[in-house]
C-alpha cells in the first residue's frame, strides 16, 4: 500500500522538483544577466577633462575648452587632446553620442594584443578636427592626419602614416587612411 | 488515517512566502525613500512679526519672503523651516534650512534648499552655505555645491566649492558653477570632469 501511494506521488514529486530548479535556474539567469551587465557598464566608459564647461540647457549641447581631454577605458586607455570639444548625448541621457574635438588634436592608444600576443603604440594627430562616436568605438581624425605606429616592446619597427583622414576603431585595434602615404621603418639586421 | 500533505501545497507555500518576502522588502525600501512631498516646509512666524519685519518691496507672510519686481512679478521667494530674522540696520534677512525659488516671467525655474541663508538688500545678493542643492523646476537637472550666491541684479546663481552637475546618467564637477537661466546656461569652471554616473 506504502509503495502504491509513493508511486503514485512519484510524477508529483518530480513535476515540483522540475519547478524549484526552473525557477531557481530563472533566479541564477537573472543574476548573472545583472553581473554582466553590470561588468559591461564597467568595461567601457569615457570621461572628458577642461578648464570650462558650458552646457546650453535648450540644445544639450555640452562645450569645453581649455586643455580639454579625452579618455575611453575599455579594459585599457586611450587619450584625445584638443583646445575645444562638444559633446552630444542620446536622448536618454545615457551614452555619448558623438564628441567633436575642434582643432589640432592629439590622439594615443596601446591597442590590445593581437592573436600574436602584439600590441601596437598609435600617436596620431590631425589639424582640424577629431570625431569620437562610443557607440562604434571609433575615432576619426580629419584634415592633415598623421599616425605614428610602433610595436611596444618590439625590434624598433615603425611606420608613420599620412592622409586625409585616419580612423581608429577602438574596439578592433584597427586603422583606416583616406589617401594614405605611408613610409616604413625597419632596423636592418648585422 | 493521517495522510501527507501534497508536495504541491508546499511548493505554492514556498513561492507564497517568496513573494510576500519580495514585497516586504519592496514596500519597507520605497516607504523609506523620502519624496518631494514630504520636505515641503512648515509657514512659520505671525502676521505681527511679517509687519515688523517688513521692509520696502519686501514682504513676509508665515516664513515666506518675496520679492517681487516694479510689474508686480515674482523675482525669488524664500521659506524657511528653521529660524528667519531682519537686521533693519544692515538690511540683513538671515534663515535657516530654507527653500529658495528663483523666478523668471513669474515663473519659477530653480529650487534652492540650504541649511544657511544670508539676503544682503545693500549689497543685492543673496548667499546659501553648509552644503546647497538644487534643482531645475522641471526635473530636467540638479546640482550641489558647498556655498552659493544670487546676485540680484543679474538673477544667476553662482556656486562655489566642489560643485557637481547632474543630468541623465552624466554628471560633470567642478571648481565653480553658474547657473543662469535667463539664457537657459550652465557654466562650470576650474578642473572639470565629466564622467558617467555611478550607478547605486
Amino acid at each position: 500500500m506504502k509503495n502504491t501511494k509513493a508511486l503514485k506521488d512519484r510524477p508529483a514529486k518530480v513535476a515540483g522538483l522540475i519547478v524549484s530548479l526552473a525557477m531557481a535556474a530563472c533566479v541564477l539567469a537573472h543574476c548573472v544577466g545583472l553581473a554582466a551587465a553590470q561588468q559591461a557598464k564597467a568595461t567601457r566608459s569615457a570621461q572628458v577633462r577642461a578648464d570650462d564647461l558650458v552646457i546650453d540647457l535648450d540644445t544639450d549641447a555640452w562645450e569645453f575648452t581649455g586643455n580639454c581631454k579625452l579618455t575611453v577605458s575599455f579594459g585599457h586607455e586611450a587619450q584625445m587632446t584638443a583646445p575645444r570639444m562638444t559633446v552630444q548625448f542620446n536622448e536618454k541621457m545615457d551614452q555619448i553620442v558623438k564628441l567633436i574635438a575642434y582643432g589640432v588634436v592629439n590622439f594615443h592608444v596601446v591597442t590590445k594584443p593581437n592573436a600574436d600576443g602584439v600590441r601596437r603604440d598609435i600617436s596620431a594627430s590631425a589639424q582640424k578636427q577629431a570625431v569620437y562616436s562610443e557607440p562604434t568605438q571609433t575615432v576619426e581624425l580629419i584634415g592633415g592626419a598623421t599616425a605614428d605606429i610602433s610595436t611596444v616592446g618590439g625590434d624598433g619597427e615603425a611606420a608613420h602614416i599620412t592622409g586625409d583622414k585616419i580612423t581608429a576603431n577602438l574596439k578592433t585595434s584597427k586603422i583606416f587612411v583616406d589617401n594614405p602615404n605611408m613610409k616604413i621603418e625597419t632596423p636592418l639586421e648585422d | 488515517m493521517k495522510t501527507a500533505g501534497s508536495p504541491w501545497g508546499i511548493y505554492i507555500g514556498i513561492i507564497l512566502l517568496v513573494a510576500a518576502v519580495s514585497a516586504g522588502v519592496y514596500y519597507y525600501t520605497s516607504a523609506r525613500a523620502p519624496s518631494p512631498e514630504e520636505i515641503a516646509l512648515p509657514p512659520l512666524g505671525t502676521g505681527d512679526q511679517s509687519q515688523k519685519a517688513a521692509k520696502q518691496g519686501v514682504r513676509i507672510e508665515g516664513g515666506e519672503v518675496v520679492e517681487k519686481d516694479e510689474q508686480g512679478q515674482v523675482l525669488w521667494r524664500v521659506r524657511a523651516a528653521g529660524e528667519i530674522t531682519y537686521d533693519d540696520k544692515a538690511e540683513v534677512l538671515r534663515g535657516s534650512d530654507i527653500e529658495f525659488e528663483v523666478n523668471l516671467q513669474g515663473q519659477p525655474t530653480v529650487r534652492v534648499q540650504a541649511p544657511r541663508f544670508i539676503a544682503d538688500y545693500a549689497g543685492r545678493r543673496i548667499e546659501f552655505g553648509d552644503g546647497v542643492g538644487g534643482a531645475m523646476v522641471d526635473g530636467s537637472a540638479d546640482f550641489q555645491v558647498e556655498k552659493l550666491e544670487y546676485q540680484m541684479n543679474t538673477q544667476k546663481l553662482v556656486g562655489t566649492g566642489g560643485a557637481k552637475f547632474n543630468r541623465g546618467h552624466y554628471s560633470a564637477t567642478a571648481d565653480r558653477i553658474v547657473v543662469d537661466m535667463e539664457n537657459r546656461e550652465i557654466r562650470m569652471h576650474g578642473n572639470v570632469l565629466l564622467a558617467r554616473r555611478q550607478e547605486s
